[in-house]
């Protein structure tokens, strides 16, 4: 039995046919790597697991994984997080 | 800038344990508790920093994680201020200091004069002074109108004159009023006469007819140039057909004697010893002395009295309006003064007191009498000059 798109999914496909921002339309999260030291996240849905040397991050329907030495959480709220530290590799799951 | 706010507001560094310490930051990023510097300290347990309002907040939220919160360290002002709280005389000193700067900010602690050439600072100083205003004056309190205005009455070689209070320092700028020209009444009759006896060396008569001329002895008093001019008649006879009279004016140079004498007691009262017979302190504040003494262990009038002055000085050379006065005071007592130091002391004071008189003039030779006796020394000095003896004066007839 095919597994029903989800509302996030409906929404993705939507806004990508209709050629609009997904981060805006349809919630999507946004990510940013600024040189090799600094990692933003907009509309992450939370902390997976944490260590220096690896992050999860949740994003509805993938998760992202940042690789690095000395890594580290350095803000984060509702919508937004940043990480510092060197970043080696972003890997979507 | 965050630091600085940090700094200010205070931070608490959190210490979540738990099976799954990032729910608690989960949590309290969805809840709005903003924090920062995450550190994995091991596998269920997380350090992270929140600002010190939020603890409260974040220990409840915590508990949502099935995490325990506890705080590892406090940073910024409050927690500063919070270890502090029993250091009463630090908070006083710090209350007395706030104070001073707030109390000692509203008054005039320098007082600077820019603008003057010739009018020398310290009369001005002396002129505000006279009206209440130097180091110390209450700065609202200072009505800069009225006190200029009254400073320029009183010195009349300023023109202009005003304030500026810039906290502590009052700057003080004036113009100098340019002299009024000398009004010479042409229509005034004068004659120059002579001002002392002399022998005359030279006239110059700028307008006048002369009266005398070189090797003549002339009286004080005397009619020198004389404003009555004389037209004589053209028919060779040398009668006077016409006379009018002018505005003489003139110099007449003359060999002139000058007689000055000088005399000065052989005991005189000094300060007897090398150490003070007397010591007093006194406060100076903002202008205002303070003496630490009683008039009653004053010495009298008789004495020699020094006041220095220790003013408390800025790191920079500033001399702030506080500081200590010290006066000695060493009493007087009759001593014997020494004859010859005496008479070059007035052989000194005649020979400025000839200079001046004679103004432009030179003494051609001098002779000098001294006469001593047990309790005075007397010195004559007789001078040969050479001076301009004229002097215009209006003629009344």
């Amino acid at each position: 039995m095919a597994e029903r798109p989800s509302w996030q999914g409906l929404m993705e496909r939507a806004a990508r046919s209709l050629d609009l921002p997904g981060d805006v339309a349809a919630g999507l999260p946004r990510v940013e790597l600024v040189g090799s030291g600094e990692f933003w996240m907009e509309g992450h849905r939370g902390i997976l697991s944490y260590g220096e040397e690896e992050i999860h991050i949740g994003g509805g329907r993938m998760s992202v994984c940042v690789r690095g030495a000395g890594l580290e959480l350095r803000s984060m709220n509702a919508n937004t997080l940043c990480i510092t530290g060197e970043i080696r590799a972003v890997e979507l799951l | 800038m965050q630091a600085l706010v940090n700094l200010l507001r205070g931070a608490v560094v959190l210490e979540a344990e738990g099976p799954f310490p990032e729910r608690c930051l989960n949590i309290c990023a969805a809840e709005g508790v903003g924090f920062w510097a995450v550190r994995q300290v091991d596998a269920h347990r997380v350090r992270f920093t929140v600002a010190r309002w939020d603890r409260r907040r974040a220990a409840a939220l915590a508990g949502r994680a099935m995490c325990s919160l506890r705080t590892v360290e406090e940073h910024g002002l409050p927690a500063l201020l919070w270890r502090l709280r029993r250091r009463y005389g630090l908070f006083a000193g710090l209350a007395v200091l706030l104070a001073l700067v707030g109390v000692l900010g509203r008054f005039v602690l320098v007082v600077e004069v820019t603008g003057n050439e010739t009018v020398p600072t310290g009369r001005i100083l002396a002129a505000l002074q006279a009206e209440d205003f130097g180091v110390g004056s209450y700065g609202p309190g200072v009505d800069v109108r009225a006190i200029s205005n009254r400073v320029l009455m009183e010195l009349e070689e300023l023109s202009f004159l005003t304030i500026n209070l810039r906290g502590v320092r009052a700057e003080v700028i004036v113009r100098e009023a340019r002299p009024a020209p000398e009004v010479v009444d042409e229509e005034t009759i004068t004659e120059v006469v002579a001002a002392r006896d002399g022998v005359i060396v030279d006239v110059d008569a700028v307008r006048g007819r002369e009266l005398v001329g070189p090797g003549d002895a002339v009286l004080a008093g005397e009619t020198l140039i004389s404003s009555v001019l004389e037209r004589l008649s053209p028919d060779g006879t040398g009668e006077v057909a016409g006379r009018w009279q002018v505005r003489a004016q003139g110099e007449v140079w003359a060999l002139t004697r000058r007689v000055l004498s000088a005399a000065t007691p052989l005991t005189a009262l000094r300060a007897a010893g090398e150490t003070a017979d007397w010591r007093g302190w006194g406060l100076n504040f903002l202008g205002r002395r303070l003496n630490f003494y009683g008039d009653g262990s004053k010495p009298g009038t008789e004495c020699d009295k020094i006041t220095v002055l220790y003013p408390l000085t800025l790191p920079g050379g500033t001399e702030l309006p506080i500081g200590l006065w010290r006066t000695e005071g060493r009493a007087y007592a009759p001593a014997a003064v020494d004859g010859a130091e005496a008479e070059e002391a007035l052989r000194a004071l005649l020979e400025g007191r000839l200079e001046a008189i004679l103004d432009g003039g030179e003494a051609l030779s001098r002779t000098w009498d001294v006469t001593r006796t047990e309790e005075a020394v007397t010195v004559t000095l007789t001078a040969q000059c050479l001076e301009q003896i004229g002097r215009t004066v209006v003629q009344t007839e």
